[in-house]
C-alpha cells in the first residue's frame, strides 16, 4: 500500500453558476521514503493539488468534487477538520516558498515551533526539549539562542530551516515542499537540498517536491509526475523521463532550458501560445493548441493514461511517431 | 576593441544604519563591455550586481570611479547633459508588470517614451513607430491596445523591452529579465534577445542569478561576490573551467537538468550564508566560507589577477597554484 494514493482528484471553483474544475482527475502515489517530484508552469494545478491533499484548499470557493485521498490507508476527503489536524503536522506537513508567510512575525522562533506540537496534546516540557532537537537536525548554529529570536533577525535560507524544523517536529511520515527554494541564493538552495536528503536518510520521511526547476528535480527525486492544464500528463521514474519522455509537453519543456554543458548554444526551444486559462480549457487534451504532434482526435478526447515500462502518460500520439 | 561602456574603479557605499558600519554594495569594479559583446553578471544576494545596473543607466550615482559612455565619464555630467546619453543605455527590469502603468494601453506607454524624448513629430508617425516597435520584439499591432493586465508574462516583458528599444539604445541593461518568468516563456524571451542583438547591433549587461542562462547569451561572464568581482573570462571558461573557488562552489551548486549528470550523492554544499555587506571580512570576502581558505586569504585582499590569456581571477591560492605551474614548466636556465 502507497503512503499517499490520489485518485482522481478533482478539485473546482464553485459558483452558484456552476464548478468549474481547476485540477482533473488526478492520480498520484507516494511509497514510504520516496521522492516525488511534481513539475509545472504557473497555473498548472501542481500546488493546488498538494493544498487538496493538506485539506489547506481555500473553501469555499474551492472544494474537492471527485476523487480519493488516502494517506496511510485513510481516506481523506470528506474528513472533518478536527480529523484533518490531528493529520496534519503528526502524519503530513508542508514547506512552503515564502517563510515570511507562514512565520508569525510577532511570535519567537522556539514559541511557533512548540505550539504545533503542543496543538497535538505534546505536553510543554516535550515541546521545548524537541524544538532545540529539530532546529539542530535541521542545521541551525546554536539552537537554544536562536529559539529565541524573531523571525525577521534571520536570513531567508536559515528562516526555510526553521520551518523545516517545525514540519518534523512530530516525525511526519510524508513532507511536502511547495517551491521551498524558488527564493533562495542557489548555494543556499544547495544546503537545502544536501540537508533533505540527509533527513531522508536519518528519518526515512518520504517527500514531495512542487516546483518548475528541472534541474532540481534532476538533482532531488526518484520519480516525477508532470502537470499541465489542471492535469497529470506524464509519470515516470526521473531517468527515463528525461531521456525519453513520452509526452510532448515534457519534452518541449525538458528543450526549453539551456543545457550547462552544451559547446554550441543553439536557440531554445519555444513552446507556441500560453497555458490555458482554467475558464477556456480547449476540448480534448490541454496541450493540444500548442502541440506540434496533435491530430484530430486530440481536439476532440482527452487521452488517457496509458502505461509503459516505467511509466504513464497522456497522448493520443505514441512517442514514435512523433515527427 | 572599441569599448560600448568602460567602467573604471566603480564604487558605492550607502551610509549605515545606526550603529552599524557603511554597505559597500559595489567596490572598485572595472570593466570594459565591447560594442556588440554581451557581458553577463552573476552572483547570489548582495554581490552589487543589481547596484552596478542601477549605476550603469544613472538610477543611482556612484561615490568613486568612472562609467565611460560614447567617450564621456557620464558620472561626471549634470542631469541635462546626461540627456544625451540616456538614449544610449537603457534598462529592462525583472518584473515587467510592476514597471508598466496597469491603467495604460501598451501603445500609450510606449508613444509616451517616444513624446519625452522628443522621437514623434506627428501622431501617425508616433502609430507607426509603436507598431514597429512591437513587430520588432514579436507582437502584432492590436497589442497596442491591450492593457498590462490582458497580457501574458511573456508578452508583457516583450513590452518592457520595446519600451528601452524605444529610443534606440545601443546598450541594453537587462537586470534578472528572464528570471520572473515561466520556463518556456523564458526561453522565447531568451531567444528574442539573441536575435534582437544581432538584427539590431544592440551591446548587452546580462544580469542574473541564473548560470545557466548567463551561460546561453553572454560572449564573457564576470563573476561577483560582495560588492566585488571576483572572476572575469569568457562564457565557457567561466561557466565550464571556473577557476574561484566561488565560481566553482557556484557551479557545482546549480542543479543540471540531466539525471545522469546528477546520478549519486548530493554533494555537501559550500558553508555559511554571504556575509553583511555593512560588516565584510577582511581580506578576501569570500574566506570564511571558502574550501582553500589560508591565513593569508584573512590578511590581505587578492586582486583581480589574470591568469590565462582573457581569463582574471582574484584568489590568492589559485595565483600562486598557477605560478608554481609555470615554474615547473619553464626551462631550468631560465628560473
Amino acid at each position: 500500500m502507497a503512503l499517499l494514493e490520489v485518485q482522481d482528484l478533482t478539485t473546482s471553483i464553485v459558483r452558484r453558476s456552476g464548478s468549474v474544475p481547476i485540477i482533473r482527475n488526478v492520480n498520484l502515489n507516494v511509497d514510504k521514503g520516496e521522492t516525488l517530484g511534481i513539475v509545472g508552469e504557473s497555473g498548472s494545478g501542481k500546488s493546488v493539488t498538494m493544498l487538496s491533499v493538506m485539506g489547506l484548499i481555500p473553501s469555499p470557493p474551492l472544494a474537492i468534487t471527485d476523487g480519493a485521498i488516502r494517506l496511510k490507508g485513510r481516506d481523506l476527503v470528506g474528513a472533518d477538520e478536527k480529523t484533518m489536524q490531528a493529520v496534519r503536522g503528526a502524519d503530513m506537513a508542508m514547506v512552503y516558498q515564502d517563510p515570511m508567510v507562514s512565520l508569525n512575525p510577532v511570535m519567537r522562533i522556539g514559541r511557533q515551533i512548540e505550539e504545533g506540537m503542543t496543538a497535538h496534546h505534546v505536553g510543554k516540557n516535550e515541546a521545548q526539549q524537541r524544538t532545540l532537537e529539530v532546529l539542530g537536525e535541521v542545521g541551525i548554529p546554536d539552537p537554544p539562542r536562536v529559539r529565541d529570536l524573531y523571525p525577521h533577525e534571520l536570513s531567508g535560507g536559515m528562516r526555510q530551516r526553521v520551518m523545516i524544523a517545525s514540519a518534523l517536529a512530530l516525525s511526519p511520515d510524508l513532507l511536502i515542499f511547495d517551491e521551498p527554494t524558488t527564493a533562495l541564493d542557489v548555494t543556499i538552495q544547495q544546503q537545502i537540498l544536501y540537508l533533505v536528503r540527509e533527513l531522508q536518510r536519518s528519518t526515512g520521511v518520504a517527500v514531495v517536491w512542487i516546483t518548475h526547476d528541472l534541474g532540481v528535480l534532476a538533482r532531488l527525486v526518484d520519480r516525477v509526475a508532470v502537470m499541465y492544464g489542471g492535469r497529470v500528463v506524464e509519470v515516470d521514474d526521473i531517468e527515463p523521463l528525461f531521456s525519453e519522455p513520452r509526452h510532448p509537453y515534457t519534452e518541449a519543456l525538458m528543450a526549453s532550458v539551456p543545457g550547462m554543458h552544451d559547446d554550441e548554444r543553439a536557440p531554445l526551444r519555444q513552446i507556441p501560445g500560453s497555458p490555458p486559462d482554467v475558464n477556456h480549457m480547449p476540448p480534448g487534451c490541454p496541450f493540444q493548441p500548442r502541440c506540434e504532434f496533435a491530430i484530430e482526435r486530440c481536439t476532440r478526447e482527452m487521452p488517457p493514461m496509458l502505461s509503459h515500462g516505467t511509466g504513464e502518460s497522456a497522448c493520443w500520439v505514441p512517442r514514435e511517431e512523433w515527427k | 576593441m572599441t569599448a560600448a561602456i568602460s567602467v573604471r574603479d566603480l564604487t558605492r557605499i550607502f551610509p549605515g544604519r545606526r550603529g552599524q558600519g557603511d554597505v559597500q554594495a559595489l567596490n572598485d569594479v572595472t570593466l570594459d563591455v565591447a560594442r556588440g559583446e554581451t557581458l553577463g553578471i552573476v552572483g547570489e544576494s548582495g554581490c552589487g550586481k543589481s547596484t552596478l545596473a542601477r549605476l550603469l543607466v544613472r538610477l543611482d550615482q556612484p561615490t568613486s570611479g568612472s562609467i565611460t559612455l560614447e567617450g564621456a565619464d557620464v558620472t561626471q555630467l549634470s542631469d541635462r547633459a546626461f540627456r544625451n546619453y540616456r538614449r544610449e543605455i537603457q534598462m529592462v527590469f525583472q518584473d515587467p508588470y510592476g514597471s508598466l502603468n496597469p491603467r495604460q494601453s501598451v501603445g500609450r506607454t510606449l508613444g509616451e517614451v517616444l513624446d519625452v524624448h522628443g522621437l514623434a513629430t506627428s501622431r501617425s508617425q508616433r502609430r507607426a513607430r509603436v507598431l514597429e516597435l512591437l513587430a520588432m520584439v514579436g507582437l502584432g499591432p492590436y497589442f497596442s491596445d491591450r492593457l498590462p493586465r490582458q497580457l501574458s508574462g511573456g508578452q508583457m516583458q516583450r513590452v518592457g523591452i520595446a519600451r528601452a528599444l524605444a529610443v534606440e539604445p545601443s546598450v541594453l541593461v537587462l537586470d534578472e529579465a528572464v528570471s520572473a518568468l515561466d520556463v518556456s516563456v523564458q526561453a522565447e524571451v531568451m531567444n528574442l534577445l539573441v536575435g534582437m542583438r544581432e538584427e539590431l547591433d544592440l551591446t548587452y549587461v546580462f544580469i542574473s542569478h541564473d548560470l545557466g542562462m548567463v551561460r546561453h547569451i553572454s560572449d564573457r561572464v564576470a563573476v561577483m561576490y560582495l560588492g566585488r568581482v571576483v572572476e572575469l573570462g569568457s562564457w565557457k571558461q567561466v561557466s565550464d573551467e571556473p577557476l574561484h573557488p566561488y565560481a566553482e562552489a557556484l557551479q557545482r551548486a546549480v542543479p543540471v537538468a540531466d539525471p545522469e549528470l546528477e546520478k549519486g550523492e548530493i554533494e555537501a554544499p559550500i558553508k555559511g550564508e554571504v556575509p553583511n555587506p555593512a560588516d565584510p571580512p577582511s581580506g578576501c570576502a569570500f574566506h570564511p566560507r571558502c574550501p582553500l581558505a589560508e591565513r593569508i586569504c584573512s590578511e590581505r585582499r587578492p586582486e583581480l589577477v589574470e591568469m590565462t590569456p582573457g581569463h582574471s581571477v582574484a584568489c590568492h591560492v589559485v595565483e600562486r597554484e598557477f605560478a608554481r605551474a609555470e615554474r615547473a614548466s619553464s626551462p631550468p636556465g631560465m628560473r
